[in-house]
């Protein structure tokens, strides 16, 4: 599982940076900001299933 | 006529403060029907993850992790769910934020929350110190530099593992726990805020 998971993400390489002159973050903050903005828009947006707890 | 006792005034005031129907309530506003309102509870939950998988590392004691299958699993969910710990708290944060939530008598409730997010930021900080690799003695002699110039490198000292073990495992939790026991508490009182 891990050898699978290693060859799809790469664990094991050097880690991958976006840099621009002042402005560098890693790959992995970056996809885990993006996530957590994308968990935050869908958080609104999803409707809420009520159930019997609706009044 | 209050108590004649310091216990029995604690009783009156608490249930004051906290009837029962208002700590443990079976109901809430319709408003909080939302997966907004979800984040809390899921850092709670995730914070409940880390405490006892930090206690099956704390039972084998530093080291195990790095030499067992079963040591690295826990290992693994330590550290995983303090992934979700924080990713789940910065999102709760966000909708909190936009919902200017500390609106109704509720500030101390919206401090003691944001006060939580930081020391929770020191309690993984010295967690990623004893992890007794390389990437912490590199984290550790980066941050040395740093606190000294601030001037608490002589008390506060991160290459001093045995002083960075305890703040990990038994400061900062407590004093964790105990923001986060009085941000539940805060929210019980003053009920979950409305949506603006």
């Amino acid at each position: 599982m891990g050898a699978v998971l290693g060859a799809v993400v790469g664990l094991d390489g050097r880690p991958h940076y976006l840099h621009s002159g002042w402005f560098l973050i890693s790959v992995a903050n970056l996809v885990v900001i993006v996530a957590m903005l994308v968990v935050f828009a869908l958080a609104i947006v999803l409707p809420f299933p009520l159930g019997r707890r609706e009044q | 006529m209050s108590a004649p006792t310091w216990t029995g005034r604690v009783r009156t005031r608490g249930l004051a403060a906290f009837p029962p129907e208002r700590l443990l309530p079976d109901t809430q506003p319709v408003y909080v029907a939302s997966w907004i309102y979800v984040f809390g509870v899921l850092t709670l939950a995730a914070f409940v993850v880390i405490l006892a998988s930090g206690g099956v590392l704390a039972l084998a004691g530093p080291a195990w992790w790095h030499t067992s299958s079963v040591g690295h699993f826990f290992n693994s969910i330590h550290l995983w769910s303090t992934e979700l710990f924080f990713f789940f708290m910065v999102v709760h944060l966000w909708g909190k934020f936009f919902m200017a939530a500390w609106r109704g008598r509720r500030a101390l409730t919206w401090i003691t929350g944001a006060v939580s997010f930081l020391v929770s930021i020191a309690t993984a900080f010295t967690g990623y110190l004893t992890q007794q690799n390389f990437d912490s003695q590199w984290i550790g002699t980066q941050a040395k530099d740093g606190l000294n110039a601030s001037g608490i490198g002589a008390f506060f000292n991160v290459l001093n593992f045995g002083q960075m073990l305890m703040w990990h495992i038994v400061l900062l939790p407590l004093v964790v726990a105990l923001l986060i026991g009085g941000h539940i508490l805060l929210v019980r009182r003053r009920g979950v805020v409305p949506p603006l």
